[in-house]
């Protein structure tokens, strides 16, 4: 847990409706995660055969502010002993990020706290904060199923983006090739289930180049295409070695773009987050990368990798300390890049 | 009389009001389409200022714009819980209804309107609250609704369709010179007796229509034109 020596004391609610999870967590500066909970849709929205933004919606209503005041209960809190409560502002599904931020301000009047915008993708970042303080300057990965892209951690709010996909996200390529294989969602857990029962390697999928762009930048759309052609032209492999041949192609990609930005960079520790980053073979490789560069990896705990509130109430506390506000009048802010242009 | 604070965003803008019994001391209504994420919160702190908290929070629970009714909702439970103070609820429809001036009306309310599909209550304004004639709907235009009314009732359009003069016309009704807020309907259902009191915690909207928002071709050749629309699997 970061405990900076100015935020001893501190208690942050944060709350997450950006996608089809409502999230609540509750963070001590000094103590750590006091309170977590977690309701999704994804069992409702499995009927629809993809995350329909107004069931997400639907569902975000249904369970706010219930989960809100199970936190508390369960981390026998009250609500004046909250410094500030934190939100999730975007990127995301605009409709279900304002039932969130609706409660969120309705908690703050009442209540009387203040209240802070938190971006979803620093928030996934921020989840590194319990394993201890951030060290900038850092590599920041974020990998999930909405996004994929590399970033120079300078400081607490202050990120530059060096590469990202050109198309698919990492999480994307690997649902699709799940359902091409005929696994369940997500398919990240799936893929890397399967694929550890392989017996030997799968066929070589290629790896996306860009060619012109950044030499960070990264494409995963041509994987599933690959995929399908390789399982056409050599049905006979089984399913596992494919699967371990399309978790080969994503650790790669990944990892060459980290092993290639530790070289250019002169930084103090890589940051993974995002669902993806929970795959034991990518935390291996990166582990293995920063390493050969005389530094150290950090993930977090697979819970802490998908979309949770306890990363929202870490990245709050950044944001209160640095004077952020949401404004009652502020409304959900999406599309929202995260951190600067490229360097 | 304790405070209540009322809330209503199905019909496109924000209704807030703040009253001691009947008595409204503090109302706002802001009709702007889409923008309750923006204005309700701030609005209902102008309003709350830095009073106590009011002794109930009132809420409209649509049918109407989805988004807006899911913000008042959402609000709602929340402050009432933070408070912990009773959540009560009705229909928006019936407090539209309620909103006209003292009958005796029938009074056919209505929310928000897509192309000819629109939400409509029908009630009758007495002296007191407003009694439901039938139950909320999703109508299909042009086809009028039936109106069951006494001999003599006027019948009063308020909200969507008091802007179709062809409706108003063929449905002999009238409309009112300013429209209504359904907020100040809350307050005159809850000096009536008329707002249940409901879960701070479980509350949801009513919808009257599935999560799923069909291609308008897909929607008539389902629901052909000429009668009630069904709840859309809801």
């Amino acid at each position: 847990m970061d405990e900076g020596a100015d935020g001893a004391g501190e208690l942050f609610l944060g709350i997450e409706t950006s996608c089809d999870e409502t999230a609540v967590g509750l963070v001590h500066a000094g103590q750590g995660v006091e309170g977590e909970a977690v309701a999704s849709s994804a069992g409702k929205q499995d009927r629809y055969g993809g995350i329909v933004p107004e069931v997400a919606a639907r569902e975000h209503v249904a369970v706010l502010p219930g989960l809100v005041a199970a936190v508390l209960q369960q981390a026998h809190r009250q609500p004046q002993e909250i410094t500030a409560i934190g939100v999730t502002a975007g990127p995301g599904l605009f409709g279900a990020l304002l039932v969130g931020m609706t409660a969120a301000k309705a908690l703050a009047v009442a209540w009387g706290r203040p209240l802070v915008a938190v971006h979803h993708l620093e928030a996934h970042l921020y989840a590194n904060a319990l394993s201890g303080p951030i060290m900038f300057p850092s590599l920041a990965l974020l990998v999930s199923g909405g996004h994929t892209g590399l970033w120079l951690w300078r400081g607490h709010g202050d990120l530059v983006r060096i590469g990202e996909t050109q198309d698919d996200a990492a999480g994307e390529a690997l649902d699709k090739g799940a359902r091409l294989l005929g696994l369940g969602y997500p398919g990240g857990p799936a893929i890397e289930r399967l694929a550890a029962t392989a017996e030997g390697p799968g066929p070589r999928l290629p790896i996306g180049h860009i060619r012109g762009g950044s030499p960070y930048d990264m494409s995963f759309s041509g994987l599933k295409t690959a995929l399908r052609q390789t399982v056409e032209r050599d049905p006979a492999v089984n399913a596992a070695r494919y699967a371990r041949s399309l978790q080969e192609a994503v650790v790669q990609a990944l990892a060459e773009r980290v092993d290639r930005a530790l070289d250019a960079f002169q930084v103090g520790a890589v940051y993974a987050a995002g669902g993806v980053a929970a795959n034991r073979v990518l935390q291996a490789r990166l582990t293995a990368i920063a390493r050969a560069h005389h530094i150290e990896a950090f993930v977090p705990e697979p819970r802490y990798c998908t979309d949770n509130g306890v990363m929202v109430a870490l990245a709050a506390r950044h944001g209160f300390l640095a004077g952020a506000r949401l404004s009652l009048e502020q409304g959900p802010r999406t599309p929202w890049p995260l951190g600067t242009e490229r360097l | 009389m304790p405070r209540i604070l009322a809330l209503d965003a199905a019909a496109g803008g924000v209704s807030i009001a703040l009253a001691e019994g009947a008595r409204i001391v503090a109302y706002v209504e802001w009709r702007e389409d889409r923008m309750a994420g923006e204005r309700l919160l701030f609005w209902v702190r102008q309003i709350v200022g830095g009073a106590s908290a009011p002794g109930g929070v009132a809420v409209g629970l649509g049918p109407g714009s989805f988004t807006g009714t899911r913000v008042a909702v959402t609000a709602a439970k929340a402050l009432a819980w933070a408070w912990g103070v009773p959540l009560l609820a009705a229909s928006s429809l019936q407090a539209l209804a309620a909103a006209v001036p003292m009958g005796p009306s029938a009074v056919l309310s209505s929310t928000e309107r897509r192309g000819e599909e629109v939400y409509i209550g029908r009630y009758f304004r007495g002296q007191s609250g407003a009694e439901a004639l039938a139950e909320d709907s999703r109508w299909q235009l042009p086809n009028l609704p039936d109106m069951a009314r006494r001999p003599g009732d006027a019948l009063v359009v308020v909200g969507a369709l008091a802007a179709d003069a062809e409706f108003i016309a063929r449905m002999g009704a009238r409309t009112l010179e300013e429209e209504v807020g359904a907020a100040r309907g809350l307050v005159a259902l809850a000096t009536a007796g008329q707002l249940r009191e409901v879960d701070r915690f479980t509350l949801e909207p009513t919808y009257l229509r599935g999560p799923l928002i069909l291609p308008r071709s897909a929607m008539s050749a389902a629901h052909p034109p000429g009668r009630e629309l069904s709840n859309g699997g809801v």
